[in-house]
């Protein structure tokens, strides 16, 4: 019997190819309706979380509720439309960012294709200036007199529950890296347009659970884990043990909550319990020791990261005040900063406003080489690579290069730090100083044009581990360039959510590559006082040789 | 003209064909089209080199494990991006109809559709090995999730990742087993 289905394919095949395709059909962008799906969306915060922010920020989360995404009805309140539209005038008025950015971009399309996510999916709707004509569209609609009159041709609309979802699904998938902000002609800053949507969805109740909890966590207890203080201290001091097991010195200068210590050094709390941010943290230890730095680790203001950035200025100014409030508390002279990103924003750009002028504090001056970091004089607290690109600088450090000849290393810039604050050049200095083998991933994925590891700001939740390995992409394409021609084994950052992300991007798109802070090959090769024959690095994986000591700057240079 | 000389005569225009074909079914294919910096354009880059690779294979009559990279290289994207399974894998039939079409063009097609069931049966190959590279996406991408969730909060609770904490089991370990060796 012929198949007449069959046959009808093959020719179906010959005369049109795109039938296989599967392509998707192009209508208007305002017209591509969303569909949420498994994979594609983060979970909504739970009910008892938004009731706990709720008391502390009334109004600001929306009615605490539990609710479903890919349901139609997600229980909003009846005058939702009402409470977007004046949050969004409140803003208007508040942040004139807001307001320039709404009216001046002239939509040219530098921005379009430089977006992680853009890349890795296709997704017009993941262009920076479509994603941000989302919400401008229904600032044009309401606020200007030509949308309010003429509507759609003048590119306005109004809001409906569509545009609600459309926010809910792109804001989400931006991670306010600023690399489109790079690009644009006028210097809109595509993140803050991203801070104002996600501070507008709160408002009527939208929220994820991997952005709330955590940021409930930091409120209460001063990590987003919700570490107590016992458990704090109990982790990072199980770390002493294994720095004594593999250099042999017992570390005798880890305080808690010392009050007159001169610095006050905030970490990002995953740095003393996740893996591989723990060997990060050893390798901050380990700097201290060697120089004898005076610090102590605040066990409230036990979390750099600043959930609350992700959320509302309210928030992020609340969680962000511990900082001054422990420095305060604490006595110390100025702040020191670990390898975190976001933090680095906030710090860099927000704190001084918010929680500013910080007047018991004094302009950070290194109490070993006399530097006065001029750069921190408003907010009073440094990076630890400025430091410790400091102390190399002055010869401060006793180093043995060859201790990291088992790593073939690159460097990944962390968004926040280097678009964020600008600081481009101090962890590549350590990283020429501290390995042998360096080498930089092609010049448009790197420095001002780094790409995000695409989990950033609240993205790096499992139940998106699709969107996360799409938004990661363009990171893990250039990462990959470097292991075929270099050998690179090591991808280094210097941020608590790339030394998690990473490790899951790499672990996808290039299982040979490791991830690492840059302060664990600062910590390997620290020839520390009294040691004993070094043989393993901090992760306890042996050496490429037994360390005869090298002097410093007689490395190849990465390219 | 047999095929073999046919696929080798028009090898530029079919490739583009199925090139475009593929980037088709991407929402916006015209960026990806363009760019030539691979780095700027990784899935445009990928797909077009991962393309030419499998051509080549396939024209050159060279082994079919040889796919499996090329192949990876494209999969390894299509498997995380918002697509069904199949339409994930469907670039691989794509080009049986582009190289239909290109023969059925031919004044005298007799000599290629000789050589074509060959062809096609070497790309049936390929797309069951698209299948499995698919499938160990998938499976590569729940281990890394369930990864993550033991490398976080658990940790916290049972220890497991914490070096030390391990460190300390083991020698409490071996200390019982030295205590009961003695005894005994």
């Amino acid at each position: 019997m012929a198949d007449t289905k069959v046959e009808q394919m093959s020719v179906d095949v010959v005369r049109d190819p795109s039938m296989m395709t599967g392509a998707i059909p192009r209508k208007d962008w305002m017209d591509m309706p969303v569909t949420f799906k498994p994979g594609n969306y983060c979970y909504p915060a739970k009910k008892s979380i938004v009731e706990y922010l709720d008391k502390g920020l009334p109004g600001l989360f929306g009615v605490p509720r539990e609710w479903q995404v890919e349901s139609d009805d997600w229980q909003l309140p009846e005058n939702w439309v009402e409470i977007i539209l004046q949050g969004m005038r409140e803003r208007l008025d508040k942040f004139r960012s807001f307001k320039v950015f709404m009216d001046i971009c002239v939509r040219c399309g530098a921005c379009a294709d430089k977006c992680h996510f853009f890349l890795g999916t296709g997704d017009p709707k993941n262009m920076p200036v479509l994603r941000a004509e989302l919400l401008r569209s229904i600032y044009r609609g309401n606020f200007t007199k030509a949308g309010r009159i003429l509507g759609s041709i003048a590119g306005g609309r109004p809001m409906t529950f569509e545009v609600l979802k459309e926010w809910f699904m792109y804001f989400y998938q931006c991670t306010e890296c600023r690399r489109c902000s790079v690009f644009c002609p006028y210097g809109i800053d595509t993140a803050e347009i991203t801070m104002m949507a996600r501070e507008l969805l709160h408002l009527v109740g939208v929220g994820t659970n991997w952005i709330l909890e955590p940021a409930a966590n930091s409120n209460r207890t001063g990590n987003h884990l919700g570490l107590q203080p016992h458990t704090f201290k109990q982790n990072a001091e199980f770390l002493l043990d294994d720095i004594e097991e593999v250099t042999g010195v017992k570390l005798q200068n880890l305080t808690f909550n010392r009050k007159g210590a001169e610095v006050l050094f905030v970490i990002p709390s995953a740095d003393v319990f996740a893996d591989p941010g723990i060997f990060t943290f050893m390798g901050y230890l380990l700097i201290f020791e060697h120089v004898g730095l005076d610090y102590t680790i605040s066990t409230y203001s036990s979390e750099g990261g600043n959930f609350g950035s992700f959320t509302n200025n309210e928030l992020m100014k609340k969680l962000n005040g511990k900082m001054y409030a422990e420095a305060k508390r604490l006595g110390v002279k100025w702040i020191l900063g670990g390898e975190c990103g976001h933090m680095w924003r906030v710090v860099h750009q927000y704190m001084e406003t918010m929680n500013g002028p910080p007047d018991n504090l004094e302009v950070p001056k290194s109490p070993i080489t006399g530097t006065v970091f001029e750069n921190a004089a408003a907010a009073k607290m440094v990076h630890i690579s400025e430091f410790t690109a400091d102390l190399i600088k002055h010869d401060k450090l006793k180093i043995d290069k060859s201790r990291n000849d088992h790593r073939v290393v690159t460097f990944h810039d962390s968004c926040n730090p280097s678009r964020g604050m600008g600081m481009l050049e101090e962890p590549r200095y350590i990283l020429q100083n501290v390995c042998n083998k360096f080498y930089e991933m092609p010049e448009n994925t790197i420095r001002e044009q780094t790409f995000c590891c695409g989990s950033g700001t609240g993205l790096n939740t499992g139940e998106i581990m699709d969107l996360r390995m799409r938004g990661g992409l363009p990171r893990a394409n250039a990462v990959k360039h470097v292991e075929e021609k270099h050998g690179v084994n090591m991808l280094s950052c210097i941020c608590a959510i790339d030394r998690a992300t990473l490790l899951a991007l790499m672990e996808y798109w290039n299982p040979n590559v490791g991830v690492c802070g840059i302060s664990e090959l600062v910590g390997n090769a620290l020839i520390m006082e009294g040691e004993k024959v070094r043989d393993q690095d901090l992760r306890f994986e042996e050496l490429a040789g037994a360390g005869q000591g090298e002097e410093p700057g007689t490395n190849e240079e990465g390219e | 003209m047999d095929l073999q000389s046919l696929l080798s005569s028009k090898k530029k225009a079919i490739l583009q064909k199925w090139t475009d074909a593929v980037l088709d079914t991407y929402e916006s294919p015209g960026f990806f089209k363009k760019q030539k910096d691979r780095f700027a354009n990784p899935i445009g880059a990928t797909i077009s080199d991962g393309l030419q690779e499998l051509y080549d294979i396939l024209l050159e009559n060279r082994e079919l494990d040889e796919a499996a990279a090329p192949l990876e290289s494209i999969i390894k994207m299509r498997a995380v991006q918002d697509f069904t399974p199949s339409r994930a894998v469907s670039f691989v039939y794509q080009l049986k109809g582009i190289v239909r079409q290109e023969a059925a063009g031919e004044k005298n097609s007799e000599g290629s559709r000789a050589g074509l069931a060959v062809f096609e049966a070497r790309l049936d190959r390929v797309a069951l090995m698209a299948f499995d590279l698919y499938m160990e996406c998938r499976e590569r991408l729940h281990r890394i999730r369930v990864n993550e969730v033991l490398s976080g909060r658990s940790a916290l609770t049972d220890g497991t990742k914490c070096v030390s904490a391990r460190l300390k089991r083991e020698q409490a370990e071996a200390a019982d087993n030295n205590q009961s060796n003695r005894l005994t």
